[in-house]
């Protein structure tokens, strides 16, 4: 896990490194002009000179480019993501980027993980059902949703939401990034206000995720319902219940729980955009702001690092768990079949 | 070439099964009809994709937010189609009499003047080296009644404090003569009378300074008159009253004429909910900087919850063109700028300022641009020229204060010529000289006009958005526009009756009938007088002109109710548009748009474009973008899977290795870094996604390899002689190609999600439309706000999503179905 770490941000490091070049010339350049501008200096010439080579340094500009690489590999693996350079700041003022990152990645775990816990155990759940009577409306009808949701972007279903809850029927507050706080409202305010922000992004990502957990779940079931020793089962007369449950689901676990695990690493990039069609400041609400807003570079650089630091930690809880549950691996082997 | 012989009919086996597959079948075609469709774009739409959000020429004539023509089949109502006239007739009386301005040898100009005090004023006449050539002097006197007074310093404000719904109204009234009693002002508030304001008279010329505090009904736009035409405000009501606004900027994108607007902190002083306002107007100003039109935008309502809260806003907007526009931010804070996408800007120029600032900052009316250009051009032949000005001795105040002033030209002579007026101020010295015309006296010649006649037959209840009228020609500086809608029920209606520019060669003029102040007077009067007339209706119960909805007045039979809800009237309407000037010349290209109250397969958007003309566009880079990454995935994944089973043994086990920590790497921090700092580009999008989507199929290949390479007829080629590659080429891809496919072909809607999400994230290729365009278009310009406006907006996109999702979705499981059993079989 950690060599995946840490060949991911070299990559990530020499990207950046290779194209942000021209892109840090610039800002050191705007930075002392306006530094120019704002203060008295009285020597101009050696002001700018001196500075510019002091920036130069902080963004480690004046080495080449694989020590460059190294150094803001470095730096990211220490998790020294450096200060915002435009006016973004944390709740505290603050303006280092670590600090306004965990601003907001608490709000887009506190909403991804409800929904994916949610549709997670919905979704197996009904794929149970589904699986139990293959063939039947229900299954039928599963299969039909689980494509068509799946093939719909989440945050184009938010829009339509928002249309529909929000601007025609009222049901619901409009979206606003503004956040409840617990220092200014009660308690129960408090957790109330967060409910209702949070019911229609929750619903959507539940909504269009479900559909194709429960179809990926049932496919797997029935596979492991046709093998041998289920019959087997079936014929010594062990009830269906024990058959489904105890049986089935028995082997039917490490693939569905890792193909789970796997679908919600590849829906955080859906939900990071439905962030912003909902306003929900987390983090993808906070990389719009840093894109287009400020075109802040160390808070962009700053998300895509985190980002990353999530997803693979997640696709290695992914393989811990499937260890876990399958007798047969062990733990840091590698999943395989 | 035995095998291709097999593949062949390994496919027709195929085939075969797949029509025992009804879903395959949709999935199939419904692929084959989104292709034909991205394959046939450049027919539907050509250009369109490098123009979308650049060429606002090609949009402009377009209604705006128009819903599809076949929204028709699902209201009760019929649109009028979108109609472009570009054939005319010629007027058939060529001797109307009405539209003569210029006599041979003579050139004349006509303008309004305002006069705050009365006195003597003179007026001078200069060319462009300031030599006096003729002078004259009026005395401007008073007149009876209301007119006696002057009202001055309008000011309408706001109210600060508890209720956002007051304002103050404040002016300086002025006794002008000796009327040695008290009088009313009268005040209307958007055209209905509100108020009388008594006036006590203390003395000639004595001005007192009023000011009433009234409580307005609605959050609105409200016209404020004072006094009869004499002063008039507009100032808007409502929400973001009572919210400070501390820093606010706006940065315009001038090369993308798009505009990021930021606000770091809103306070709310009130404690409630409420809305902050967010306004982008296009305006237009006449040559004094009074402001003749303005046009929202963009309008989007930021929500305020709690007070005493400081939040980050922020949004981005595209402007439909150059020009100028006002950003108003809840009802303080505005910002004015000039929008040119001629200029090469490197660094888009950035404004910021706060609202407690903005007192000092205020509206700079902007340089006029026709000073340099006759500065330039003047000419040096002053001294063979006889001015003349015609004006009369003394001049009332009462007819809305204006004096009529004849300048000749006496001799065939190009002049650029100024008219100052200056005041004498009783014991206040130098008088006061304020240049109030510039003219260019034109060379005078044949008498030139042209009268355009287009025809529009208009059979439907809900009538066109608006006109649009279109023409060019070359002219000799002045020239005089009307523009007439004659109706089926024999009246008329004149639009517009002006004189045009100072403008020398060739001039290329649009007129719009919603945009413009002056045509929505002009219809109002004209109905006005009829429903006064014929209906006695008093004026104070009409509507304001800003009020009237102008296309169903327009297009509405005269009753009692022309104004307010009239029946639509139909008929041959017949627009005719009467140039005359000397030495006009008009090109033959005039044309007139009806703009349609439906348009287009899928309605249009805020800025005038065909949603199905980005559509169609959007499926073709969508499809393009998925297909290349299907193709690559298909290519890596087998050649990557392949060589792993076939392998085996150590190969193996490093391959796996290797795609492990590929499946590690994640897809999204990589294209936020590759695409923000190097390029927004759709072609580096698919180059990463190629690289980094084979993976999971390589995985899923290698074990269904795993099974083939254990297959009796590998082992008999092997013993055969043959080569590793021949084996794979030949033997073992066939076997897997389906297992690929199916695996793209799952990959073709994600990519096309991802490429439309990186949009709204805001690292979309701007030079092309996409899906992803349009749907971020859509959010930012406020759609998602209003259903019945723009539902046809956001909701055609996302369905283009569905369509191609579904295809490969279940073209995908089709395959996979026909091959699972097979699977089973060995």
């Amino acid at each position: 896990m950690l060599l995946v770490l840490v060949i991911v941000v070299f990559i990530m490091s020499a990207a950046f490194s290779t194209m942000a070049e021209q892109e840090l010339e610039t800002m050191v350049r705007q930075q002392v002009n306006s530094e120019l501008e704002g203060g008295n200096v009285e020597d101009a010439d050696s002001y700018r000179e001196n500075r510019t080579l002091e920036l130069r340094q902080r963004y480690n500009l004046h080495l080449p480019r694989w020590q460059r690489i190294f150094f803001s590999a470095r730096n990211v693996l220490t998790l020294d993501l450096g200060r915002s350079q435009s006016r973004m700041t944390a709740g505290d003022g603050s303006s280092g980027v670590t600090t306004i990152i965990m601003d907001y990645l608490p709000r887009t775990i506190l909403l991804f993980t409800t929904a994916a816990v949610i549709y997670t155990a919905l979704g197996i759940a009904v794929g149970l059902k589904a699986a139990q009577r293959a063939g039947s409306k229900l299954d039928k009808f599963l299969s039909l949703f689980g494509m068509t949701a799946s093939s719909m972007p989440m945050w184009w279903v938010g829009m339509i939401v928002i249309l529909i809850f929000v601007y025609t029927l009222g049901w619901f507050p409009r979206p606003s990034p503004t956040f409840p706080r617990l220092d200014q409202l009660g308690f129960l305010d408090y957790v109330s206000g967060i409910l209702v922000k949070m019911a229609l992004p929750l619903a959507t990502i539940v909504f269009v995720l479900f559909g194709g957990r429960a179809w990926v779940t049932r496919n797997i079931v029935t596979g492991v319902l046709q093998d041998d020793y289920i019959m087997a089962a079936r014929a010594k007369g062990v009830p269906e219940r024990k058959v489904i449950y105890g049986h089935t689901l028995k082997t039917a676990a490490p693939p569905v729980v890792t193909s789970a695990i796997m679908s919600l690493l590849m829906s955080v990039g859906g939900a990071m955009i439905s962030e912003i069609v909902f306003a929900w400041p987390g983090m993808g609400y906070l990389l719009r702001l840093a894109i287009f807003t400020y075109s802040d570079v160390p808070v962009i650089l700053g998300i895509s690092f985190i980002t990353a630091f999530l997803y693979i930690f997640g696709y290695y809880i992914a393989d811990l768990i499937y260890g876990f549950l399958d007798p047969r691996v062990e733990v840091g082997a590698g999943g395989r079949m | 070439m035995v095998r291709w012989d097999d593949l062949k009919a390994d496919v027709k086996e195929v085939f075969a099964e797949f029509k025992k597959h009804k879903i395959g079948w949709i999935g199939v075609s419904l692929i084959g009809f989104m292709v034909i469709l991205g394959l046939l774009a450049p027919v539907f739409a050509p250009g369109v994709h490098q123009e979308w959000s650049r060429a606002h020429e090609r949009w402009q004539a377009n209604p705006r937010n128009a819903p599809p023509v076949w929204y028709d089949w699902i209201t009760s109502d019929d649109h009028a189609r979108h109609t472009v006239v570009e054939e005319w007739e010629n007027y058939p009386d060529e001797t109307d009499s009405k539209f003569i301005r210029y006599e041979e040898g003579e050139a004349s100009f006509d303008r309004d003047l305002r006069f705050d005090e009365l006195g003597n004023r003179t007026f001078e006449v200069r060319n462009a080296e300031g030599d006096v050539l003729e002078e004259h002097t009026v005395l401007i006197e008073p007149g009876e009644g209301i007119e006696n007074i002057n009202v001055s310093n309008l000011e309408v404000d706001p109210t600060e404090g508890d209720s956002p719904l007051t304002i103050e109204v404040s002016a300086d009234i002025t006794h002008n003569q000796e009327v040695e009693e008290n009088r009313t002002v009268p005040l209307e508030i958007n055209g209905d009378k509100k108020d009388e304001w008594e006036m006590t008279y203390e003395g000639d010329n004595v001005t007192q300074e009023i000011s009433e505090t009234y409580t307005l009904a609605a959050d609105d736009y409200y016209f404020i008159n004072l006094g009869e035409g004499e002063a008039v405000d507009f100032v808007k009501v409502g929400a973001g009253m009572d919210v400070i606004v501390e820093d606010f900027g706006i940065r315009v994108d001038e090369q993308n004429l798009t505009a990021d607007m930021d606000a770091a902190a809103v306070e709310n002083l009130v404690e409630e909910e409420r809305n902050i306002n967010f306004r982008i107007d296009f305006i237009e100003e006449n040559d004094e900087g009074e402001i003749i039109s303005r046009d929202t935008i963009e309008r989007e309502d930021w929500p305020l919850e709690g007070f005493e809260r400081i939040e980050d806003i922020t949004g981005e907007y595209t402007l439909p063109e150059e020009g100028q526009y006002e950003f108003i931010f809840g009802s303080e804070v505005i910002e004015r700028e000039v929008v040119e996408a001629d200029e090469d800007e490197e660094n888009p120029e950035t404004t910021s300022f706060t609202a407690e600032s903005f007192e000092e900052d205020e509206v700079e009316s902007q340089s006029d641009g026709e000073d340099e250009l006759s500065e330039e051009d003047g000419l040096q032949q002053q001294d063979d020229v006889e001015i003349e000005i015609d004006a009369p001795d003394e001049v009332t105040i009462g007819d809305l204060d204006n004096i009529e002033l004849d300048i000749k030209n006496k001799e065939e002579v190009e002049q650029e010529l100024y008219l100052h007026m200056s005041h004498e101020q009783e014991g206040e010295g130098e008088p006061e000289d304020e240049i109030i015309l510039q003219m260019f006296v034109p060379r005078s010649g044949r008498l030139s006009r042209f009268y355009h006649t287009f025809t529009f037959d208009y059979q439907a209840d809900i009538p066109p958005q608006e006109i649009f009228m279109n023409f060019m020609g070359e002219a000799d500086g002045y020239y005089n526009r009307r523009i007439v809608l004659e109706r089926p029920d024999g009246t008329s209606i004149t639009l517009e009756d002006i004189d045009r520019g100072v403008k020398i060669g060739e001039f290329h003029e649009t007129v719009t009938t919603v945009r413009r102040i002056n045509i929505m007077e002009n219809v109002h009067s004209q109905i006005a007088n009829y429903l006064e007339t014929e209906h006695d209706i008093p004026r104070g119960e009409m509507r304001d002109p800003y009020n009237v909805d102008l296309p169903r007045v327009l297009f509405g039979e005269r009753s009692e109710d022309w104004m307010d809800y009239p029946e639509p009237l139909n008929g041959q309407y017949n627009l005719t548009i009467a140039l005359d000037g000397v030495g006009l010349e008009m090109a033959e290209t005039s044309e007139v748009t009806f703009s349609g109250a439906v348009y287009g397969l899928m309605g249009t958007d805020s800025g005038r474009r065909d949603i199905f003309q980005g559509w169609v566009w959007g499926a073709r880079y969508g499809l393009i973008a998925g297909g290349l990454v299907a193709l690559t995935t298909i290519l890596f994944g087998t050649t990557f899977g392949m060589t792993s089973a076939y392998y085996g043994g150590w190969v193996d086990e490093f391959m796996q290795r290797l795609n492990e920590i590929l499946m590690g790497i994640p897809t999204l921090p990589i294209l936020i870094i590759v695409l923000q700092f190097w390029q927004r580009s759709i072609w580096v999008f698919v180059m990463i996604y190629a690289l980094l989507m084979w993976r999971g199929a390589a995985k899923v290949i290698r074990s269904r390899g795993l099974q083939v390479a254990k297959d009796t007829y590998i082992e008999a080629a092997e013993s055969l002689g043959s080569g590793s590659g021949r084996i794979i080429a030949k033997h073992m891809i066939p076997q897997i190609l389906p297992y690929a496919i199916a695996q793209a072909a799952l990959l073709v809607p994600i990519v096309i999600m991802a490429e439309a999400g990186l949009h709204i994230l805001g690292l979309g290729d701007p030079n092309i439309v996409t899906w992803g365009t349009l749907l971020n278009e859509a959010r930012s310009s406020g759609a998602v706000y209003n259903w019945q406006e723009s539902w046809f907006w956001i909701l055609f996109p996302g369905i283009g999503m569905m369509l191609v999702g579904f295809g490969f979705i279940s073209t995908g499981m089709a395959i996979e179905r026909i091959i699972n059993p097979k699977m089973k079989q060995r």
